[in-house]
C-alpha cells in the first residue's frame, strides 16, 4: 500500500521538477465569465490572432495558452455562442504567466447568433474521440418536448439511443443504462430520473456545462464502463440578485441567485403540478406522479484566503412519490440526496488542484400495501473523498493524477417476479489512483496516456486491477485528423434491472456479489475528423466494445439460495457519422449510426432491447431574427428487437382453491414465444418542431416556447399487449408550451 | 425568411406523413408438444396429458377450436425398478350448466410414489418424436410440534404451524380445513371447509384468498379469519338449519418436488401496473417439448382442535372426535 502511494508521487515530483520552471516563452491564463452574472463560461474559445493558436476554456471556465513567444503584444479574441466576440490586447512577458480574465457580454436577446471563432485551430490536437461538449446555450435550442432535458438531448447524438419516447434512460454504444456514469459537480447520482424514467432529475436552468463521453474516456473517470455524463452547475450571479421562474404543462420552477461577500449563491427548485401531459406518455393511464428537485450552491473565494482558491458547497435533493388514492394499491417512493464540498485551487505556477468530499444517497421503496406486488427496498450510500491535480508544462504537455477513496453501503431487499426474496447488504470500500500524461507539445499530434489502479475493490474479486487507457489525435493535414482510443474499464456496482422491462419504476443498485467478477470491458475506438470548409465539418467514428462478466438478472432464480445475478457477456460495434454545417442564420447537424450489439447468456446469443441497426438524426436550427428562433429535429431508428409470438399451447396451472390438488389444476391457453428478441418492430421516426420568442418586457426577460412533438403524428409502436394484441404507441402529436420569466 | 422556414417545414411534414406499417408480431410457427404429468402419493391413479401447440394467426386462442390432445402415444414411467405403461383414455365431463366436454388423458392405476425416489418418463409419439424428463420425488419433512394446538389459543390471536426443510428446493402448498355438517329437516349433509389465508375486498365484494404454493416453512392463520370462516357457515342459511362442527382440523401440506416447485414458481408471477415487461421466462423440464413432469406428496398434521366453547359461541353444535 505504501509503495503504491510512493511511486506515483515520486514520478509526479520528478516530472514537476523537470518542467515547471519558467522558460523563455510566456503563458496566458484566465477565467472566462459572463459580464452580467459572473458565471464561468465553459468551452469558450480564446484565440491569438497573430499566432493562429489558442485554447478552449475548460469545464470550469479556465483557459491557458502555453508557449507564447514573449516580449510583445498580441491581439486576443474570445468567442462563445450567444455572446459578443471580445477582442483585447495583452503583453506577454518572458517566462511569466500572464493572468487575464475575460468578461463576455451576452448578446441582446433579439440578436443571438451562433458564433465561435477559431474552433478548428484550437482543437487541432485535442484527444477528444467520443467526447461531446454541450453548453446550456446549445441545449436551449433543441425542441423542448415537455421540458428541456439534458438526458433526452443526448439521444440526438450518434451512438446514444433510448427504447422509446417514454424514457429518458439512454444506452450508449451497446452498453446497458447502468453502465452510464452521471456526475453532478463531481458527485455520482445513482438514479437520475423522475417519473418512471420520463425526465432527468437535473434541472436544466442550473446547468453551466455538460461533457459527455461516449467511450474512450481517460483515466480520471472510473466506476462505469460505457459513458460519462459530467454536469457542472452554475455558481450563481456574482454581481446582482436575480430570479427566474418558469412553468410548463408539467412543472413549475424557480431559481434565485445573487452575490454574497466573496462569492455567490444559487437556489433552485422544481415541482410537478399536473399529470395530464404524462398521460400522453403512458398510454392514457392516469398515474399519480409527484416529484420535486432542488439544489443549493454556495461559492466563496478571496485573495486573502488560500490565494487563488474557490470553495463550493453544493446540495441536491430530488424525490418522487407515486401514491394512489386507493390505500390498498401499491405505492412507490424514491429519493436522491447529495451533499458535496469542493476546494478548487489555482496555483501561481500552472497547477490546478481539486479536493472533493461528497455524500450521495439513493433510497427507493416499493410498498405493496394491499396489492399482490412484491416489495423492494433499496438504499445506496456513497461517501467519497477525492483529490486531483493537473500540471501544465511550458511545452504544452500536461500531467494529471489523483486519488479517490470511496465507501459504499448498499442494501437491497426485493422479491423477484417469482416471489423469491433476496436480502443483499454490503459495505465496502474502494481506493483508486489515476495518473495520466497528455502529450500535446506538437501541434499536429496529441496523446493521452494513463491508467487507473484500483488498490482495493468493492467487489471482493476486484483486487489490484489496473485500467490502462490511451487516446491520441494525429492531424494528417490541417483539415483532416485521425483519432483513436483504447482502454480497459471496470464496474463494480450494477442495477438489478430486469432487461425484459421496457418501463420500470426505478432500478435498484447493488455491489456486484462476490460470486461474480466485476464487469470489465475492453473498448476500442477510431475516427476521422474532416474540416471541409469553415462552415462544414464531418466526423466518422468506429468502435468495438467487449464486455466480460456482464451481470444479468437471473430469471431462473426459483429459490432463495440461487444467485440473483448470473454471468453473461456483451459485445457491440458500430460506425457513427456526424456532419455539421453552420452558417448564419442557421445550423444543421445530422448524424447517422450503424451499430450491432449482442448479449450472451448460457451460450445463447441475443440482441438486447435497445439494439437498432440504423439510427439517424437531423437537427435544423434557424435564427429568424427579432428574437425568434425556430428548430426542427427529425429522428429515425430502424426497429428495436422484440420476441415474436409463434402460437399457443394449453398450459397447466396449479390451483390453490379449496378442494384442488395438483393433478386437477386448470389448462389455459398460453402464448408461445419465439427465440428471444429475434423479431423487429417497425421503424421509428418522428419530427419535432419548436419555435421560441425571446423578448424584454419592462424589467423582465421573457422566453415563450411552443413545441410540436411528433408533428406528422407517426404511430411509432412502443410495444403490444401480449394478451390482447393491442398496439401501444409512443407519443402522439402533442403541442406543448413553456413560459420563462427572468427578473 | 420566416415564410420560407415555415413553408419548408410544412413540405417536410407532408412528405413524412406515414402510412400505417404492416406489422405482424407473429413469427414462423413450429409445432411443439406439451407433456404434463404430476405423480402423487394419495392414490395409485396417476395421469398424464399430451397435447400439441397451435397457431391461430390472431391473439385469440379460441379462433381455432379443435382438439389438441395427442392420442396413441407410448408413455412409460420408471419408478423403483419398475416400468409403468400409461393407457390412453377419455372421459366426458359435464359442468354445472350441463355442457359436456371430452377430456383425453393417459393413466396408470398401479403405483403411488413415496419420498425421495427417482422418477423418469419417456413418451414416444406416433410420428416418432420423443419427449423425456427426469425428477426426484420430494424429501420427507417433519412438523415441529407434536402436541395439540387448541383453537382459539390460550394467548394471542395467531395459529402458527412450522415444518422442517425437507429439501431446500421445495415448494409447499398448505391447506387447513375442518369438517362440519348441516341438518335441515332431518337431512344431514357433510361438508369440508377450508380456512383461507385472508379475506380481501374486490370491488366491494369479499373474497377469500387461499395460501399459494411457496417455499416458506411456516404458515400463520389469524383467528379473525377462522372466526369469519365459521361465521360464514350459517350465512344465507335458513333458520331451521343445525350446524355441527367437528373437533379436529386437518392441516395438509403438499410437498412439491424440485421440478414441480420451479414450475409452480414460474406460473405465479405478479407485476405492478406500471412496469411493462415484454418477455417472459418459462420453465419446463421436458426434453424436446414443453410442460412439466413432477410429483408431490401430501402430509397431514392433525393436532389442531377447536375448543367446544368456541364453536358453541357461534351457535353451532360441537362434535367430539377421538
Amino acid at each position: 500500500m505504501k509503495q503504491t502511494l510512493i511511486i506515483p508521487i515520486t514520478v509526479l515530483v520528478l516530472l514537476l521538477s523537470i518542467n515547471i520552471f519558467p522558460q523563455e516563452p510566456g503563458r496566458l491564463r484566465g477565467i472566462v465569465t459572463d459580464s452580467t452574472s459572473g458565471e464561468t463560461l465553459a468551452f469558450c474559445n480564446v484565440f491569438i490572432n497573430e499566432l493562429n493558436t489558442g485554447s478552449s476554456s475548460n469545464e470550469r471556465g479556465i483557459y491557458l495558452i502555453n508557449s507564447i513567444p514573449s516580449d510583445r503584444e498580441y491581439q486576443v479574441t474570445a468567442s462563445y455562442v450567444g455572446y459578443s466576440t471580445h477582442q483585447f490586447t495583452v503583453f506577454i512577458k518572458p517566462g511569466q504567466l500572464t493572468q487575464f480574465d475575460i468578461k463576455l457580454v451576452p448578446l441582446s436577446i433579439e440578436l443571438q447568433t451562433v458564433e465561435k471563432v477559431g474552433a478548428k485551430v484550437i482543437e487541432k490536437n485535442t484527444t477528444d474521440l467520443g467526447l461531446e461538449r454541450i453548453s446550456i446555450k446549445q441545449l436551449e435550442i433543441l425542441p423542448k418536448g415537455v421540458e428541456t432535458d439534458v438526458m433526452r438531448s443526448l439521444q440526438f447524438l450518434p451512438g446514444v439511443r433510448s427504447t422509446g419516447d417514454v424514457s429518458a434512460r439512454y444506452y450508449v454504444r451497446g452498453g446497458t443504462s447502468d453502465q452510464n456514469l452521471v456526475v453532478l459537480n463531481g458527485i455520482n447520482i445513482y438514479n437520475p430520473f423522475h417519473s418512471l424514467g420520463l425526465f432527468s432529475v437535473i434541472e436544466p436552468d442550473i446547468i453551466n456545462s455538460v461533457e459527455f463521453f461516449k467511450g474512450g474516456f481517460s483515466s480520471e473517470y472510473g466506476e462505469r464502463i460505457s459513458s460519462v455524463l459530467n454536469v457542472l452547475t452554475k455558481d450563481g450571479n456574482k454581481n446582482s440578485f436575480g430570479f427566474k421562474g418558469s412553468t410548463s404543462l408539467l412543472t413549475v420552477k424557480g431559481m434565485l441567485e445573487g452575490p454574497i461577500p466573496g462569492g455567490s449563491f444559487l437556489v433552485s427548485g422544481r415541482k410537478s403540478h399536473s399529470n395530464n401531459v404524462l398521460k400522453k406518455f403512458l398510454n392514457d393511464q392516469t398515474v399519480p406522479i409527484d416529484f420535486y428537485d432542488m439544489s443549493f450552491k454556495l461559492n466563496y473565494s478571496s485573495k486573502d484566503f488560500f490565494g487563488n482558491a474557490k470553495f463550493s458547497l453544493f446540495t441536491f435533493l430530488s424525490g418522487d412519490d407515486l401514491v394512489y388514492e386507493d390505500p390498498t394499491r401499491e405505492s412507490f417512493k424514491w429519493d436522491n440526496n447529495i451533499v458535496g464540498f469542493e476546494w478548487l485551487q489555482i496555483y501561481d505556477v500552472p497547477i490546478f488542484s481539486r479536493l472533493g468530499v461528497s455524500l450521495s444517497q439513493f433510497e427507493g421503496n416499493i410498498d405493496p400495501n394491499g396489492s399482490n406486488l412484491k416489495p423492494v427496498r433499496n438504499q445506496i450510500s456513497d461517501f467519497s473523498i477525492s483529490f486531483d491535480i493537473n500540471v501544465f508544462f511550458a511545452n504544452k504537455d500536461e500531467i494529471a493524477g489523483g486519488i479517490k477513496i470511496k465507501t459504499i453501503d448498499s442494501k437491497l431487499f426485493y422479491e423477484n417476479q417469482l416471489g423469491v426474496a433476496s436480502d443483499l447488504n454490503k459495505f465496502a470500500g474502494n481506493v483508486s489512483f489515476y495518473g495520466k500524461y497528455k502529450f500535446l507539445r506538437y501541434d499536429n499530434f496529441g496523446a493521452d496516456i494513463g491508467t487507473r489502479i484500483n488498490v482495493t475493490g468493492l467487489n471482493s474479486n476486484s483486487g489490484f486491477s489496473p485500467e490502462p487507457r490511451l487516446s491520441f489525435t494525429y492531424r494528417i493535414i490541417p483539415t483532416l485528423a485521425l483519432k483513436a482510443s483504447c482502454g480497459i474499464y471496470l464496474q463494480e456496482l450494477v442495477t438489478v434491472s430486469d432487461e425484459n422491462e421496457i418501463i420500470s419504476v426505478f432500478e435498484p443498485w447493488i455491489i456486484i456479489p462476490s460470486y461474480l467478477e466485476p464487469t470489465k470491458s475492453l473498448n476500442y475506438g477510431a475516427g476521422l475528423e474532416w474540416i471541409l470548409s469553415t462552415a462544414l465539418s464531418a466526423e466518422i467514428e468506429a468502435y468495438y466494445k467487449k464486455i466480460n462478466s456482464l451481470p444479468i438478472v437471473n430469471e431462473k432464480k426459483y429459490f432463495d439460495y440461487e444467485p440473483d445475478l448470473v454471468k453473461g457477456k456483451g459485445e457491440s460495434y458500430g460506425y457513427e457519422l456526424m456532419i455539421k454545417y453552420s452558417r448564419d442564420p442557421f445550423n444543421i447537424t445530422s448524424s447517422y449510426s450503424l451499430s450491432w450489439s449482442y448479449k450472451e447468456l448460457d451460450g445463447l446469443l441475443y440482441y438486447p432491447k435497445y439494439d437498432a441497426r440504423h439510427t439517424a438524426n437531423f437537427l435544423f436550427e434557424f435564427n429568424l431574427g427579432a428574437g425568434w428562433i425556430g428548430s426542427a429535429v427529425w429522428s429515425f431508428s430502424s426497429g428495436l428487437p422484440f420476441t415474436e409470438l409463434v402460437g399457443f399451447y394449453d398450459k397447466y396451472y396449479l390451483v390453490s382453491e379449496p378442494g384442488a390438488q395438483f393433478n386437477n389444476g386448470v389448462y389455459n391457453p398460453y402464448l408461445l414465444l419465439g427465440d428471444r428478441n429475434l423479431g423487429r418492430l417497425p421503424e421509428y421516426h418522428r419530427l419535432d418542431l419548436g419555435i421560441t420568442k425571446r423578448l424584454k418586457l419592462f424589467f423582465a426577460n421573457m422566453e415563450m416556447s411552443l413545441n410540436l412533438i411528433n408533428a406528422y403524428d407517426r404511430k411509432n409502436i412502443f410495444y403490444f399487449e401480449r394478451d390482447t394484441g393491442e398496439q401501444i404507441n409512443m407519443l402522439p402529436l402533442l403541442l406543448t408550451g413553456t413560459l420563462k420569466v427572468e427578473l | 425568411m420566416k415564410k420560407r422556414f415555415f413553408a419548408s417545414i410544412l413540405v417536410l411534414s407532408i412528405l413524412l406523413i406515414s402510412c400505417e406499417d404492416n406489422f405482424s408480431p407473429f413469427g414462423s410457427y413450429n409445432e411443439k408438444y406439451v407433456l404434463t404429468c404430476i405423480l402423487n402419493s394419495d392414490t395409485t391413479f396417476q395421469t398424464a396429458t399430451l397435447s400439441s401447440s397451435y397457431f391461430t394467426g390472431t391473439f385469440n386462442p379460441d379462433d381455432k377450436v379443435e382438439d389438441r390432445s395427442i392420442k396413441f402415444a407410448d408413455i412409460r414411467v420408471w419408478y423403483e425398478d419398475s416400468v409403468y405403461l400409461f393407457k390412453d383414455t377419455m372421459v366426458v365431463e359435464t359442468d354445472a350448466l350441463n355442457n359436456s366436454s371430452v377430456k383425453n388423458f393417459y393413466f396408470n392405476d398401479r403405483f403411488k410414489i413415496a419420498f425421495n425416489k427417482p422418477i423418469e418418463i419417456e413418451v414416444l409419439l406416433e410420428n416418432g418424436k420423443r419427449l423425456k424428463a427426469k425428477s426426484q420425488t420430494p424429501k420427507d419433512i417433519a412438523f415441529k410440534s407434536n402436541s395439540s394446538v387448541l383453537i382459539p389459543p390460550v394467548s394471542g390471536n395467531l395459529i402458527n404451524i412450522f415444518w422442517t426443510n425437507g429439501n431446500n428446493s421445495s415448494f409447499y402448498q398448505p391447506k387447513l380445513f375442518f369438517k362440519y355438517s348441516k341438518k335441515v329437516n332431518d337431512v344431514v349433509t357433510f361438508y369440508e371447509a377450508e380456512i383461507p389465508y385472508y379475506f380481501t375486498s374486490i370491488n366491494g365484494s369479499e373474497k377469500a384468498v387461499y395460501p399459494p404454493a411457496s417455499n416458506k416453512l411456516s404458515i400463520v392463520y389469524n383467528m379473525d379469519v377462522i372466526a369469519k370462516t365459521l361465521n360464514n357457515l350459517s350465512k344465507d342459511e335458513p333458520e331451521n338449519v343445525t350446524i355441527s362442527v367437528y373437533e379436529k382440523l386437518y392441516f395438509t401440506l403438499s410437498i412439491l418436488d424440485q421440478n414441480l416447485s420451479r414450475y409452480a414458481s414460474s406460473t405465479s408471477k405478479s407485476f405492478n401496473a406500471l412496469t411493462v415487461r415484454v418477455n417472459e421466462n418459462e420453465y419446463t423440464n421436458i426434453e424436446g417439448g414443453l410442460g412439466i413432469f413432477g410429483s408431490y406428496i401430501n402430509k397431514i398434521y392433525d393436532r389442531l382442535r377447536f375448543q367446544s366453547t368456541y364453536i358453541e359461541s357461534f351457535g353451532y353444535n360441537y362434535v367430539f372426535q377421538n
